[in-house]
This record gives structure tokens, C-alpha cells and sequence, in this order.
């Protein structure tokens, strides 16, 4: 497969401090990758290096089979837009937007063209005329966004596009940002700490944690099956246990933790690893429980958000709701418990 | 009302002062320039001084000061923007930029003497330029009518002072807006006329305007490294007035000279407004 970036062994220092250590990546033309990491764990010297604000201590960059090293920011033919948005203080919105435009020199109609669309995707037309100063702070990113944008290069890296915009309008122009790189099909490098922002957007996450690869991968398999510690805490929530011994018992192998024994369905359980259980996929049932009854499903209709259920017990049918996701089957036994405080006593005969 | 009054009486001793000096001495030349308080003769009202100012050979001053002064304030300006980029988050700026304060301290006339040393007809520059085989003759950098060592002087005597205003005002243009600049595909030129020099136009026009009316109003250095005609406008009033006794047209001089100060300071003014606008 050709690749559009392909990183090998990056390694950047700031004196003795080493904030990117061996980073190494491959992205295909077109691909659209997010670096996920806490603060300060080296995303936007990733960025800066690739655009060549910064140079590389050990390791190389390849544009396709180009050598990148030593090519200067100008002639990369990459748009950035910056953390801190770095808008020309002295030119207006409008001036500020078609700059790449004019040192690439378009023409002017191509450039009022592009003014317009690149402010009407971050829902500003009309502030043309505005300096920056005269902005307020998610303005200002938003015009920093259409600047980087307004010129269509082989590559766009951005550096934390949203963070000043209010949920509404962050997803709409993170939907309008994810249509226009689809569109030209533009290689994309993108940085964010807000992970639900990097799951629904990007084909591929790069989870980092002190300017090391964590893992990588697609949004799904991350979330699904972290390989570490990390990676299942810092994508959503995770309890990580550790396995102290392994048993098998009727041909399932069990891990013996210290919250209790857990079946566990994977070939390389073994004593000494982890396990991560997601908050979400545990059900919770009170101790001692009263009302436990069982059945066998007779019927099952999906109705969208959830399933209706069929169970029957001695002969009498009960109706019950469970969750979409709930996995039941027609012919399958089951137990079900009615909370006390549920059961509703008719007065009237 | 009275508050203000007030106000006013406190600040006499010191703006009155000012006031009071410049308002006497100005009325005073310009009395003298129109024949009035006339040390040597008659005095009484006369055009004749104003008239015999538009001669060849105040002209010849006139051109001779304004280019000292353009070349001077520019080519320093020029200098000190390259400098700046030069020492940049270079490892030597700070003892670059002490060096370089240098000839502040330097009396003019001092300057003026050791440059023209250097330059003179057996000075070390054409020792150097001919021991290398690059000319056969020594040059006569201070000839007839070259303003060439006025120039170095007066360039080696400001530039540090510009780069002392200017420095700062480069070093405070973000690092980030550069490196957009440079993203969005600007090369070098570009980034200096499109981000560079507009972020420090207003303190540049400062930098030149200072340096321009003290090397307009130059007396020492072109006296010393400046050719044999034409005179500098302040030689000029000097040489009227001490070896001529022409007190009134030297006066006249003088009115001129701060007639085109004014006239350029407010055009400076104007301009400023119009930039932070
Ligand atoms: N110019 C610098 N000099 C010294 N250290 C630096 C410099 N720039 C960054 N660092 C350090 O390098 C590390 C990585 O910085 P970087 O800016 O890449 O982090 P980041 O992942 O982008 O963080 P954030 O999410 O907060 O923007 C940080 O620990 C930071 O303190
Ligand atoms: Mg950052």
C-alpha cells in the first residue's frame, strides 16, 4: 500500500527532555488519523515536525517517497492550523484567509470565492472586515480553521480545531471539516484531547502517552479491545485487574482476581497480564435477592430501542422489556428478578 | 475650572520653562532672520536674507543634508533588519547586541576620526584592499564631493541605536504567526513585506524619523568626514555666521531647518495615526 506520511523512528528532544521518543507511523493517501493523548504528551511536536517547524534529532519523514527532512516549512505543501491559532494580527479576517491563497497565487476571484465558502463552513460570513482582536476567542479559531483550509494541500495537520467551540457547533463543523477532507481526499493528521471527537471522526486513533505510541488503530478497535492499561483508561473508563492465577474449569478458562474468579475467552490468558472491564457492559443485581424467577423465551419482537419478550414459567406467559443490545433468544432459559418496590398490589376487585 | 487652573500653575515651572525658551529663541532667530537685532549692522526689516537663502550653494546644502539624512536613516534601518534576523535566537545574541551598543557611547566626532583613519589615503583599508591584489591604487574614499564617509559614519553611529528601538519590537512578533506565514507558503520576502515589516512599520517610521533629524541637522561629522562642497545645512549656518558675520542669513538658515523638521515630524505623525488606525 503507498503511503502518503510515513514516519520511521522520530525522535525529538527540547534540551535533555525528550518529548517525542521513537514515533513511527505510516498513514495512506487520504486517511484521516487523530493523535489522542493527555496534555503535553507530544502531539504538537508530532505536527510541528512534520510541518517543519521543527526539526527532527534522530529518525526520518517521507512524503511518498520523498525525503522530508530537510525541506523547508514553505515548500511542503501541508496547511496547519495552530493550537494557538497564530491569525495575522494585522490583516483582517478576510486577508487572513486568503493568504495561502495569494502565495500560491490564485486568482482573485478564486480567492473572494474561497473566502466565502471557508467562512460560511465556520459559520462567519459577513465578519470579512473584522481583525482579529475584534474576534472573540472561538471566532478566532474558527477563522484560523478556514485559513488552514482555504487552500487545498496534499496534507492538513490539525492542532485541537475545536476546543473553543461550543458542543453544537463543534460537531457540526467537525462534520463539515470530515466532508471536505473526504471530498479532496486530503491526508489528515488531526489532534485532540476530547476522545468521543477523535472515535467519531477519524479512520484511524493514535492513542499517545509521553511522546510514545500507546496504540493505534480504528476508533472501534481501540474502544473494544485496548492492549494496555492506558489506552482502556484513557479512552473512556475502564477497571483493569490484575490476573493472579488461571484455572480451567469445563473446558472455559477462568482468571482468578482480586475482586473474585472471571471467565475470560482468550488464548493468551495467563498469570501476570490484565484484564479491563468497561463500566457499562456490568450488570448490577442487589444480594439476596427476593422475586428471582426463570422461564423460557417464547417470543422476541424487536421494536428499535428495545426488544419485547416472551417468557413463559409454568405455563403462564410474562411480558418483559429488555435493551436492544440484550442478547435473547427464542428457546433460551433465563432468570429475571422483579425489584420489590415495582410489584403493584390492585385494590379493586 | 479651578481645578484645572491649578493643574496648569503646577506645571509652569516645567513646561513654562520649556515653553518659555523655545518660544524666545525661535522668535528670537526668526526676528533676526527677517533684520531684526542685527549684531553687525543696521537693524530693521529686510528680505534680503530670506531672499539670498534660495542660492545655488544653500541648495546644494539643502540636497546634501536631506540625502545624509535619508541614506543615514534608511541604510541603518536596513542594516538593523538584518541584523535582527541575523541574531535571532542566535547563540551569541546577547553579546552581539552589547557589542553593538557600542558606538552609542561613542562621541560622533570621535567615530567620525577613527572611520576616517580607516578609510584614508594610507589607512588600513586600502592597506588591506591592496596587499589582497584587489586594487593597485589606494582609493580617495574622502574626495572632493563624496558624502560616501558621512554616510558610514553616521550608519555606524545609529544603527545600534535603531537596532536598540527596533530589536525588541521584532523579537515581539510571535513565533507561531511566522511559522503560519511560512506554512501558508511564504518564502523569505514575502514574509518580510507581508507580516514582518507591516508588525513593525510604526516603530520603524520612529526609528527612521529620530535618526534622520539628527543626521539632517549634522554638524561634527560632516565637518570632519564630509566632502569639501557642499557644506551640511548646520556647517553652513556656522560657517555664515563665524566666518561670514552673516548673522542674519545664518539665522535665516536656521528658521529653514526647523521649518522642514516640523514640516516632517507632523507628516510622521500623520502617518502613525494613519498605521494604528
Ligand atoms: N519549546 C519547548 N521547550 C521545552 N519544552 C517544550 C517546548 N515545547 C514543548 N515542550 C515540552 O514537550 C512536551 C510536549 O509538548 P507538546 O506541545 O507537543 O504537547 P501536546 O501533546 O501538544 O500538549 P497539549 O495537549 O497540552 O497541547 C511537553 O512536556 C512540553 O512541556
Ligand atoms: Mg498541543
Amino acid at each position: 500500500m503507498a503511503t502518503a506520511i510515513s514516519i520511521r523512528n522520530l525522535v525529538k528532544k527540547y534540551g535533555d527532555f525528550t518529548a517525542v521518543d521513537h514515533f513511527s507511523i505510516d498513514i495512506a493517501p487520504g486517511e484521516f488519523v487523530t493523535l489522542l493523548g493527555s496534555s503535553g504528551c507530544g502531539k504538537t511536536t508530532v505536527l510541528r515536525t512534520i510541518a517543519g517547524f521543527l526539526e527532527a534529532d534522530e529518525g526520518e519523514i517521507y512524503f511518498g517517497d520523498r525525503f522530508m527532512n530537510n525541506v523547508p516549512p514553505e515548500k511542503r505543501d501541508i496547511s496547519m492550523m495552530f493550537q494557538s491559532y497564530a491569525l495575522f494580527p494585522h490583516k483582517t479576517v478576510e486577508n487572513n484567509v486568503n493568504f495561502g491563497l495569494r502565495m500560491h497565487g490564485a486568482s482573485k476571484e478564486e480567492q473572494s470565492q474561497k473566502v466565502e465558502q471557508g467562512l460560511e463552513m465556520v459559520h462567519l460570513s459577513g465578519l470579512n472586515n473584522r481583525k482579529p482582536q475584534e474576534l472573540s476567542g472561538g471566532q478566532q479559531q474558527r477563522v484560523a480553521l478556514a485559513r488552514a483550509m482555504a487552500v487545498t494541500p496534499q496534507v492538513l495537520l490539525f492542532d485541537e480545531p475545536l476546543s473553543n467551540l461550543d458542543a453544537k457547533l463543534r460537531e457540526t463543523v467537525r462534520m463539515e471539516i470530515r466532508a471536505i477532507q473526504r471530498k479532496y481526499k486530503i491526508t489528515t493528521v488531526y489532534v485532540t484531547h476530547d476522545q468521543e471527537e477523535a472515535l467519531s471522526i477519524s479512520d484511524r486513533v493514535v492513542v499517545m502517552n509521553s511522546g510514545h505510541i500507546m496504540q493505534q488503530g480504528t476508533p472501534e478497535e481501540i474502544y473494544k479491545n485496548p492492549k494496555n492499561a492506558f489506552t482502556a483508561c484513557f479512552i473512556g473508563k475502564s477497571n483493569v485487574l490484575q490476573v493472579e492465577s488461571v484455572f480451567c474449569k469445563e473446558g472455559k478458562s477462568f482468571a482468578k482476581t482480586a475482586v473474585g474468579e472471571i471467565e475470560v475467552d482468550s488464548p493468551d490468558l495467563k498469570p501476570g497480564v490484565s484484564i479491563s472491564v468497561r463500566p457499562e457492559d456490568i450488570v448490577v443485581h442487589p444480594l439476596n435477592q427476593t422475586n428471582v424467577l426463570s422461564g423460557r423465551v417464547s417470543n422476541v419482537v424487536f421494536l428499535g430501542r428495545y426488544k419485547q419478550v416472551s417468557v413463559t414459567s409454568n405455563g403462564t406467559e410474562m411480558l418483559v422489556e429488555v435493551d436492544k443490545d440484550v442478547e435473547v433468544a427464542e428457546g433460551m432459559e433465563i432468570t429475571y428478578t422483579i425489584p420489590v418496590s415495582c410489584v403493584n398490589l390492585l385494590k379493586e376487585e | 475650572m479651578k481645578k484645572r487652573l491649578k493643574t496648569y500653575l503646577f506645571l509652569l515651572p516645567g513646561i513654562g520653562y520649556i515653553l518659555f525658551f523655545l518660544v524666545v529663541i525661535i522668535g528670537f532667530m526668526t526676528m533676526q532672520s527677517f533684520g531684526f537685532f542685527n549684531y553687525t549692522g543696521k537693524s530693521g526689516f529686510t528680505l534680503q536674507y530670506w531672499n539670498s537663502l534660495f542660492s545655488r550653494r544653500l541648495l546644494d546644502s539643502f540636497i546634501f543634508s536631506l540625502k545624509v539624512g535619508a541614506v543615514s536613516s534608511f541604510g541603518s534601518l536596513i542594516i538593523t533588519y538584518l541584523l535582527s534576523f541575523a541574531i535571532k535566537g542566535s547563540y551569541f545574541q546577547k553579546t552581539i547586541l552589547s557589542i553593538y551598543k557600542v558606538p552609542i557611547f561613542i562621541p560622533a566626532l570621535v567615530g567620525s576620526f577613527l572611520i576616517i583613519n580607516m578609510f584614508d589615503y594610507s589607512g588600513i583599508v586600502n592597506f588591506i584592499l591592496q596587499s589582497l591584489h584587489i586594487i593597485q591604487e589606494p582609493i580617495r574614499f574622502r574626495s572632493q564631493n563624496s558624502a560616501f564617509l558621512v554616510y558610514l559614519v553616521q550608519i555606524w553611529k545609529n544603527m545600534p541605536f535603531q537596532l536598540l528601538i527596533m530589536y525588541p519590537a521584532i523579537q515581539s512578533i510571535r513565533k507561531d504567526i511566522l511559522d503560519a506565514g511560512r506554512n501558508l507558503g511564504a518564502g523569505r520576502l514575502r514574509l518580510f513585506t507581508e507580516i514582518i515589516f507591516p508588525l513593525t512599520l510604526s516603530t520603524s517610521l520612529i526609528a527612521v524619523i529620530l535618526v534622520f533629524i539628527g543626521t539632517f541637522g549634522d554638524f561634527a561629522v560632516s565637518s570632519t568626514a564630509g566632502p569639501i562642497y557642499p557644506f551640511s545645512l548646520s556647517r553652513l549656518m556656522n560657517y555664515t555666521a563665524y566666518n561670514q558675520q552673516n548673522w542674519g542669513l545664518s539665522a535665516a538658515i536656521a528658521v529653514f531647518m526647523i521649518i522642514v523638521i516640523t514640516a516632517l515630524v507632523s507628516a510622521y505623525s500623520y502617518l502613525q495615526q494613519k498605521i494604528v488606525k
